[in-house]
């Protein structure tokens, strides 16, 4: 052989280069593709690290209405002040994206949730009004006034920190003040990156929080023919439609945004939650909010792009009929336990005694079901999962109450004279 | 044909041109190491290939200038022994803990450049064959296998970097295939004790494929830089693609050039059995 040196380099070159691109065309498709250069634009070049680190947040920007309206990661990302920037790969650049930063944008939905109990009185149900500025309390005060001045709720400090921290405040800070004065964080509803109209107009995300024992809403609509006939028709509706035009072309059946946030029949589409709502359902007697004729117009209003006159109307006064009656009956529980209150029979710390846990579950799970079920055509959650359940914890208070004051009589009888 | 006077080629090709060749390799990767740990500096270590190429590559450049002594000997035995052991501590921070223990292909494409490092082991190699060579042919042999595994080594940084890109351009095989082709060509040349006269015109052939490669590289990587966006055109260069490392291959040629003109003239046909 004359020439040794090029025939054992050339064939070694050709299998071990052979091996390498067999090896490269088996590799997962989203290893080898690259961002293109309209992507790094879009971007502003983030895409190029990012497509790989994170490649979960790049897809859902691109599939975003911010991506096709030209909105780059740094239009979010940018310092709002100097404390909360970061210096990332020669830009400056912060994590905390906040609603203050949607509402350079969005500035009428960002007022409308500021009026909502989505807003400040969503964080001081938790955490009472002491991470709040005056001028914001202030604010607050005008829209609810009986929800912003209260102390931190007693049951995350019994719990400990950890239940504040994993449970409480993941629903609860979507109305927790930001660093740069704003309040809320719009990405609960919108999501991150994907920035959603869809993720907010489907009722698995109200549900992520509105679920439970204490607002079951997500089951009761689930179980309500709204939430049937959406399973069935799902992919016929327009999930991406514009929610301040919305019409039964788009989405014949609702979903929890359809009726309390889209804009429908002449209705104008809202991020007030509360705007439509004529009741305090969640509360343990339910009272007419300040808005109430307002609020029922415009429900009612939204019931009747779908349904006859005749059907709201027998609608409203079945669930208005359960609202009385659910408010009676935690009525006579408040009643005995104020008794016990009065006869010095409980402390007045409270959650210290085993009845009083009673009595908040009463009204906090099974009255404010018997009420959400009724209003949101829940049959089961209205009568088994509410009504039922209510009169059965009534009779158990009435006998824990009864075992009490039977406790004091014979202690008096048996103490030594 | 490249056939040199004698003088010339004991001038290319000589202790002390080797010797010359390594320092300034040594202190051309102050600069090349400080680009590329400027984007992390996440640890101490990563200082280490600085203070080497800073300390190792005057010293070596010392020894190459004064006569042979003693003295001289040691000095470049622990510059050759501190550039060895940074080549091969590199290699091992550069792969991490995890990957020796469970090396992926994905690893080894996301890691930090795994061979890199193995730059300076090469050069520390390169200093101990200059110094000890018995003859021409001993160090025209031993220089020729550093070019091999060097161009070997550069075959596998090609192909991982370019992976990591998805060889999005096909060009990027390019470097790939030289490297490939390199690597074999020296490592068969420094098997034998003689190459003939046709090996020998086509490991000049490869050399200059080598050159080219480097230089195309270069070129095409410094064209990626100065397209990319960015916030400055310092941040361009230290997160685009790496405008120095095509040099690699013109590097190598170069050294693969020393090995062959200090191996001496080829043998004629007849004088292999």
């Amino acid at each position: 052989m004359r020439n040794r040196v090029a025939v054992i380099s050339v064939t070694s070159a050709v299998v071990v280069v052979g091996a390498a691109v067999f090896i490269q065309s088996r590799r997962p498709r989203g290893e080898v593709k690259r961002a293109t250069a309209d992507e790094v634009k879009g971007t502003g070049k983030c895409v190029e690290c990012h497509r790989e680190q994170t490649a979960g947040i790049v897809r859902q920007w691109q599939d975003s209405r911010h991506a096709q309206a030209g909105i780059t990661c740094f239009d979010c990302h940018k310092p709002r002040d100097q404390a909360h920037q970061l210096e990332h790969k020669g830009f400056q650049i912060t994590r905390f994206v906040t609603s203050g930063t949607c509402a350079d944008c969005h500035k009428r939905e960002y007022a409308e949730f500021q009026r909502s109990r989505h807003a400040v009185a969503s964080w001081t149900a938790v955490r009472g009004n002491q991470d709040f500025t005056a001028a914001q309390l202030a604010e607050a005060r005008k829209y609810h006034p009986e929800a912003i001045d209260r102390p931190p709720n007693p049951l995350p400090i019994l719990e400990g920190s950890g239940a504040l921290e994993v449970g409480c405040k993941a629903c609860h800070e979507v109305g927790a003040p930001n660093y740069d004065s704003s309040i809320g964080n719009c990405t609960k509803c919108h999501g991150k990156h994907v920035e959603s109209v869809a993720m907010a107009r489907i009722s698995d995300t109200c549900g992520s929080c509105h679920m439970g024992p204490d607002h079951s809403q997500i089951e009761i609509w689930r179980e309500s023919r709204h939430g049937i006939m959406f399973v069935a028709r799902r992919e016929k509706q327009n999930l991406e439609y514009r929610g301040d035009e919305l019409s039964a072309n788009q989405q014949d059946t609702p979903t929890c945004s359809t009726c309390h946030f889209s804009g429908m029949g002449g209705v104008d589409s809202t991020h007030d939650v509360g705007e439509r709502l004529s009741y305090y359902l969640f509360a343990a007697i339910s009272e007419k909010r300040p808005n109430f004729e307002a609020a029922r117009k415009k429900m009612r209003f939204m019931c009747l792009n779908c349904h006859s006159q005749g059907h709201v109307d027998r609608f409203y006064q079945q669930a208005d009929t359960t609202l009385i009656n659910t408010n009676a009956q935690v009525k006579k529980a408040q009643d005995i336990m104020e008794g016990l209150y009065k006869d010095g029979l409980l402390t007045k710390e409270p959650f210290d005694e085993p009845i009083e846990f009673l009595a908040f579950d009463l009204w906090h799970y099974f009255g404010r079901t018997a009420k959400h079920g009724a209003y949101m055509g829940g049959a089961d959650f209205s009568q088994w999962h509410g009504n039922y359940e209510l009169q059965l914890k009534l009779a158990e208070l009435r006998h824990s109450a009864d075992e009490l004051r039977n406790a004091r009589t014979r202690g008096r009888a048996g103490r030594p004279p | 044909m490249i056939e040199l006077p004698e003088a010339a080629r004991e001038a290319l090709s000589g202790r002390r041109a080797l010797i010359a060749f390594a320092a300034s390799n040594l202190l051309f990767l102050l600069l090349d190491v400080a680009i590329a740990h400027s984007a992390f500096l996440r640890s101490r270590a990563e200082f280490i290939p600085l203070y080497v190429s800073g300390i190792a590559g005057p010293v070596a450049l010392l020894v190459a200038l004064v006569p042979q002594t003693a003295w001289s000997r040691g000095l470049l035995w622990v510059a050759a022994a501190a550039s060895m052991a940074t080549g091969f501590g590199g290699l091992v921070l550069h792969l991490g803990a995890d990957s020796l223990v469970r090396p992926t292909l994905y690893r080894l494409v996301y890691s930090a450049p795994i061979i890199a490092p193995l730059s300076y082991a090469g050069l520390g190699a390169l200093l101990l064959v200059a110094e000890h060579a018995k003859d021409d042919l001993q160090r025209g042999r031993w220089v020729e296998l550093l070019t091999g595994l060097g161009l070997l080594a550069n075959f596998v940084l090609c192909l991982l970097d370019h992976a990591q890109n998805g060889f999005w351009a096909p060009i990027e095989w390019v470097s790939v295939a030289a490297g490939a082709l390199g690597g074999f060509a020296f490592l068969a040349a420094a098997a034998q004790r003689e190459v003939r006269v046709e090996e020998r015109q086509f490991l000049w052939i490869v050399l200059a494929l080598m050159a080219g490669t480097g230089v195309l590289g270069s070129a095409l990587h410094l064209r990626a830089v100065l397209a990319s966006t960015g916030a400055s055109l310092l941040h361009r260069v230290q997160y685009g693609a790496p405008v120095f490392a095509p040099l690699l291959y013109v590097d190598l040629a170069a050294l693969g050039a020393i090995g062959l003109l200090a191996r001496g003239p080829a043998a004629p046909y007849a004088s292999r059995t």
